[in-house]
């Protein structure tokens, strides 16, 4: 009877304490990136405020030469990235797998994708928009764009928060961060991935329903 | 104690399993398969390492981007135009299967002759029309006219 009893009990222990990680997967996601939390008064009650770290405004022009903006993803959860089209190693793995995510949602209304070119003195409007096309995606749904050199490093650094410079000791000339970035409605950050790696991509595929439905509520 | 007879039997069952069995159709030696095996092999890791984050690990390309090397009549065509291409990459509209592609292939000029000889030995046995050994002088062959014009062309612009 004994070795049942010490084979049982750390059975049972261990489905106890697991159970309660199931439910993970249901829970709604995270918002990335600093944030505020501060005191106010609101009619002499006293509470905390939180203010999340928030995608900052931003104007560029994309492969049809339309100026797009902040408010073209408003009321949107879109996919951002940083790549640019002469990218010899990482980049044309990202756009496989932002393809794939483009795929998925392809009818879905509420989703759109930003990519950005880091070296936007080769990838001019011309460029993007031959890139796009043969690519096979909807320009109103899959922004490719450009702007200053300086500008978009910056927003990517400090709202993406992801990396990207130029580095002449990297094949094509630039370093950068393959991260996909899943942006809300609300211009806050609710994911970070590795556009690189087939397993997160299909974590971004599932965290994607989860956001609009916190927006169909 | 064997029989002579049994003895006999398994040394012309052995001499026939040799011949008939490691490889001797058209000629073929036991010692040039194992060397297409083994060029095969590292070829393949060449292509993982250099290539398919483009060209895809099955070969299919992507989207009309990047031309796929699997079922493509410009890949099979020409495997001297291939070599070229890899040594020192192309720019310019081309024609795969009626699809028009123009994204410039960056060239690869670290690889030796042997990695080449490796590499097309993967490319054509897995996408051509039957498995070929490629040699450091097949390569040399095959890309001695482009080799000539690249360094035509560099040595000009100096």
């Amino acid at each position: 009877m004994n070795w049942r009893k010490k084979v049982i009990q750390p059975i049972i222990l261990f489905l106890i304490i697991n159970a309660g990680c199931s439910k993970k997967s249901n829970e709604t996601l995270p918002i990335l990136g600093r944030k505020d939390i501060r005191e106010i008064t609101v009619n002499g009650v006293t509470k905390l405020d939180t203010t999340y770290h928030t995608i900052a405004d931003f104007t560029f022009v994309n492969q049809d030469s339309m100026t797009v903006t902040n408010e073209t993803f408003s009321n949107k959860i879109y996919v951002a990235d940083f790549f640019f089209t002469t990218c010899p190693t990482i980049c044309p793995v990202m756009k496989r797998q932002m393809l794939r995510v483009y795929q998925q949602f392809k009818d879905v209304e509420e989703v759109m994708f930003l990519s950005h070119t880091i070296d936007p003195d080769y990838d001019t409007v011309a460029l993007l928009h031959d890139f796009a096309d043969r690519l096979g995606v909807s320009s109103t749904k899959w922004h490719f764009v450009t702007g200053p050199k300086e500008y978009i490093y910056e927003i990517g650094q400090t709202s993406y928060m992801v990396t990207a410079m130029e580095d002449e000791n990297e094949p094509g000339g630039y370093l950068h961060s393959g991260a996909f970035i899943l942006v809300d409605a609300d211009r806050h950050i609710r994911g970070l991935y590795d556009g690189t790696r087939e397993d997160q991509v299909d974590r971004l595929i599932a965290d994607i329903p989860k956001l609009l439905k916190e927006y169909a509520q | 104690m064997p029989s002579r007879s049994g003895i006999v039997l398994l040394l012309i069952l052995s001499i026939s399993w040799i011949s008939c069995c490691t490889g001797s159709r058209d000629g073929e030696s036991f010692t040039s398969k194992i060397r297409y095996r083994q060029y095969y092999n590292n070829g393949k890791k060449l292509y993982l390492n250099n290539c398919s984050n483009c060209h895809q690990e099955d070969g299919t390309g992507l989207a009309r981007l990047y031309p796929p090397l699997s079922e493509s009549d410009y890949f099979k065509a020409d495997p001297g135009r291939t070599v070229c291409i890899i040594r020192h990459g192309q720019q310019g509209e081309i024609d795969v299967n009626g699809i028009s592609f123009n994204q410039p292939m960056p060239a690869n000029p670290g690889l030796t002759g042997l990695e080449l000889a490796e590499l097309m030995t993967y490319l054509y046995g897995t996408w051509g029309d039957e498995p070929t050994l490629f040699t450091i002088e097949d390569i040399s062959g095959l890309s001695g006219k482009c080799d000539q014009e690249h360094s035509r062309i560099h040595n000009s612009a100096d």
